[in-house]
């Protein structure tokens, strides 16, 4: 997992600049992500889910970014819903991340590679049994 | 997760996994150090339960193992993708376990497969997929084969689409549902 660090944006106009902290266009993508019809989650390795078996969530699970001063670049792991076709998902998923990224912070995203790691089925739910009717009223 | 957390992390693994070795090491005798681990030693050989102590020493040891292979493992895995498409965006690909998961479900979906497992691996740019499955004896072995690689093909050119190399299916028959003794 590369290492996140500060992004500083010169702002032109105001004198000042704008400093985001870290991990926040992994956050960024991964919220994003999560919006698309057909992704159930991002897969992250064993230890990223250690920390929410313990309850706290970790918004940047299976997720790499690279950041220049203008551009950055975006390694994802995805779980996908079966059911759907996989590289629709990816490519919604592509333009959802690039779009929330550079809407947010103004940098361009150059690339937005996806592995779609694993398939979640959805879980049987068995059928209430039928409510008897009574009989006399 | 910050490099020096993982750097960290691993260093205390690695000298947890140290430390049980170091008194595995005194346990059997070994000449390791001469007076500090005799005393560790004795000390160990005083508690009530030697045998919590070493089970705790091992349970230290997985643990370190563990936490090495979550930090690192990554790192020395295999190329995992079977299907990679490139487009204006990126890249986007599909994991061999993934590809296993796709077919598994379809042929578990079929009533007459009882149970199955499936394995993906790719030899240059075709991938094959083999399936072993586990049925009734009662059920046409023509049929279920020939339907089986059907419904995984189209399923997986419908959702990843891409063509699959070939299926392969091994058919296991069970004969759970004879449940008389054929002989006294």
């Amino acid at each position: 997992m590369s290492e996140y660090k500060d992004i500083t944006v010169e702002s032109e106009g105001n004198g000042g600049k704008v400093v985001f902290a870290e991990d926040v266009v992994a956050t960024i993508a991964t919220l994003a992500a999560a919006e698309v019809d057909g992704v159930y989650g991002m897969s992250g390795t064993a230890f990223e889910g250690l920390g929410e078996k313990l309850g706290k969530k970790n918004y940047t699970k299976g997720i790499k970014v690279e950041v220049g001063q203008v551009e950055c670049a975006v390694d994802m792991n995805i779980i996908v819903r079966y059911g759907f076709k996989i590289q629709d998902v990816c490519r919604a998923v592509q333009e959802a991340v690039k779009n929330a990224i550079e809407t947010m912070t103004g940098l361009k995203v150059v690339q937005v590679n996806i592995a779609v790691t694993s398939i979640a089925f959805a879980k049987e739910v068995p059928a209430e049994p039928p409510k008897p009717e009574n009989r006399v009223k | 997760m910050k490099r020096v957390v993982r750097i960290l992390t691993g260093l205390l693994a690695v000298l947890a996994i140290a430390l049980v070795v170091c008194v595995f090491l005194a346990l059997i005798g070994w000449p390791v150090s001469q007076e500090r681990l005799t005393e560790l030693l004795s000390a160990a050989r005083r508690m009530p339960n030697v045998l919590l102590t070493v089970s705790a020493a091992l349970l230290l040891a997985a643990i370190g193992v563990f936490t090495l292979y979550a930090l690192y493992a990554e790192r020395f895995s295999k190329q995992t993708a079977a299907i990679i498409e490139h487009n204006a965006m990126g890249e986007t690909s599909v994991s061999f376990s993934a590809l296993a998961e796709l077919a598994n479900g379809v042929a578990k979906s079929r009533p007459d497969v009882k149970d199955c497992k499936t394995s993906v691996s790719s030899t240059g740019d075709r991938v094959r997929i083999s399936v072993r499955v586990v049925t009734a004896p009662t059920v046409s072995l023509l049929e279920l084969t020939y339907a089986l690689q059907n419904a995984i093909s189209a399923r997986v050119l419908e959702v990843c689409g891409t063509p699959i190399g070939s299926v392969d299916v091994r058919v296991d028959q069970t004969d759970a549902e004879q449940k008389h003794a054929r002989v006294n």
